[in-house]
């Protein structure tokens, strides 16, 4: 059996008038880089606080390193370091001064600190430097330096790309990619982009109003996220009998018939056989799906995972 | 906790706390004369004590409160400190630790203020009353723990800075009325430092009563104190 960092049994959160989180069982492997997808609202923070033991659970269980939660929250929470939403500071001190906060909390050596800077890339002159002065993506850099402190096995980030600009993004983006390579830390990240979960992550959830639609390797999502070549056509039926005989992977709903390989040589190719058919072409176009599109998908094939 | 302790230290603005610290005594130092006509050390005991506990002493205990607490209400930094293997009730505790130190703090400038005022008037050591002024400042001290702890449970919950001092504030300043009323000084825990400092037959040598002593004292303390605990360690933190 997989080793399991952090796991959840029917874990819900209920509101006064509604469920935020309604029942959901993640299973956060070892080693992975575990995307946590969802639009704004659906409830990833506050599955993430209730990890965390910020948020109290209405029912279910949370396990991490296989420790029942809150239960065991003292022996635990000193091996995760998180950034929960955006990042915590104190403005009025140092970006040394906040990183010793941490660091005299978890009684973890001062040294520590100017290891954790080298790694998210902080000169020692910016850690002089008053927090409150930080641009952004600094601050986000800091936040996760002060939860890498005292090295944890699990590192949870919440949107922590949020608010920075392209170069930003791309800096956070590498950094994670490199936790688990470099320092083997699981990794448990949420977005609400389905590009950033793609280009980092391992495996993937997908939580949508509070329910976990999907879980699994990023590679099965990717399929359901696939751009695709649509071609509108008069006859359908005759279409996808001259694509199949002329060895064109294609498939066929009620209104158009999709194309598998998004290749322009593909799509020549498919559209060179149907006009040899005389079959009329209204339209041919990519559609490349949004991440509501794939939670249309997913809902509507009831695959709740 | 002494963790917990020391970074409320590194955490604290030292520069603003010292002048919230410094700014009564300076006032005082700047507003009084001369006792040095006959009046005595009782007479710089009561101008200079107080002044100092009708008003000064409830309110400050209110704003170094709120001191405490903000920063972790800025910026996030509840989540931040309570993600950490910390137990909530000791960070509680360690917030009171700090509130009570910086008070005690204040309490020494203000019993070494009114000495120098004293001295500077002429008056001599040998006839410095040390019952009157030990009695009065260390039951203020006392008294003012309910009340501290109170602010503290609001401060913590309230994220607004403002709003808690401005509550304070409009509560403290009738303290001296209330400390007139024999029906209703005793239970009013804005006017508990004064009701304190006025020299009375009291019980353990202090000013206060054994029924003020316990039951608003020490049961207000421990209302306050756990309710405030309770409360923190329960809730969710969303902020």
């Amino acid at each position: 059996m997989r080793e399991y960092i952090v796991e959840t049994e029917a874990l819900a959160k209920h509101y006064k008038r509604a469920a935020a989180v309604d029942g959901i069982d993640l299973a956060v492997g070892r080693g992975e880089i575990y995307g946590f997808l969802g639009l704004n609202g659906a409830g990833k923070t506050t599955t993430i606080r209730m990890l965390m033991g910020l948020v109290r659970p209405t029912a279910g269980e949370i396990r991490i390193f296989g420790e029942p939660m809150p239960r065991r929250r003292m022996a635990v929470m000193g091996r995760v370091g998180s950034l929960v939403e955006s990042p915590s500071y104190y403005a009025h001190l140092s970006g040394y001064d906040n990183l010793r906060i941490v660091s005299t909390l978890l009684g973890v050596d001062e040294a520590e600190i100017r290891r954790v800077l080298g790694v998210v890339g902080l000169s020692p002159a910016d850690a002089e430097r008053k927090v409150g002065q930080y641009s952004l993506g600094m601050k986000q850099r800091l936040g996760i330096a002060s939860a890498l402190i005292g090295s944890p096995e699990l590192l949870v980030l919440d949107e922590p790309t949020n608010g920075l600009d392209p170069a930003g993004i791309q800096e956070i983006r590498e950094l994670v990619r490199r936790l688990p390579r470099e320092f083997g830390i699981t990794v448990l990240v949420s977005s609400h982009l389905l590009a950033e979960v793609d280009q980092i992550a391992t495996s993937v959830g997908v939580i949508h109003r509070g329910r976990l639609l999907f879980q699994g390797p990023i590679d099965d999502l990717r399929a359901h996220s696939a751009p695709r070549v649509r071609v509108e056509v008069d006859r359908r039926d005759d279409a996808m009998a001259a694509l199949r005989a002329a060895g064109i992977a294609a498939d066929t709903d009620s209104e158009a018939l999709t194309l598998s390989s998004v290749r322009r040589d593909d799509a020549a190719a498919a559209v060179r056989v149907l006009v040899s058919e005389r079959i009329a072409i209204y339209r041919v176009a990519e559609e490349r799906r949004t991440l509501e599109d794939i939670f249309l998908e997913l809902t509507a094939e009831g695959a709740v995972a | 906790m002494r963790a917990l302790l020391k970074t409320e230290y590194l955490k604290l603005r030292k520069g603003l706390s010292l002048a919230i610290v410094g700014a009564a005594p300076t006032l005082l130092l700047l507003a009084t004369g001369d006792y040095g006509g006959g009046e005595g050390w009782e007479a710089v005991y009561y101008d200079a004590a107080f002044s100092y506990a009708w008003l000064f002493l409830p309110i400050l205990s209110g704003v170094y409160a709120a001191l405490v607490c903000r920063a972790e209400h800025l910026d996030g930094g509840w989540k931040h400190l309570l993600a950490r293997p910390v137990r909530r009730w000791r960070v509680y505790a360690a917030k009171y630790v700090t509130v009570m130190s910086l008070v005690t703090l204040g309490h020494a400038v203000m019993f070494a203020t009114a000495l120098l005022i004293g001295l500077r008037s002429g008056l001599g050591w040998t006839s410095f009353p040390w019952g009157l002024f030990v009695r009065g400042y260390l039951g203020s001290l006392i008294a003012v723990m309910p009340l501290a702890a109170l602010q503290l449970a609001v401060s913590m919950r309230w994220k607004s800075f403002a709003g808690p001092l401005g509550l304070n504030v409009t509560l403290a300043l009738p303290s001296l009325l209330a400390a007139q009323s024999p029906k209703y000084g005793p239970w009013y825990p804005w006017a508990q430092p004064v009701l304190a400092m006025v020299p009375s037959e009291g019980y353990l040598g202090l000013n206060v009563s054994v029924t003020t002593l316990v039951v608003i004292i020490c049961g207000g303390f421990v209302l306050a104190f756990f309710g405030g605990m309770i409360a923190f360690s329960r809730g969710d933190i969303h902020a």
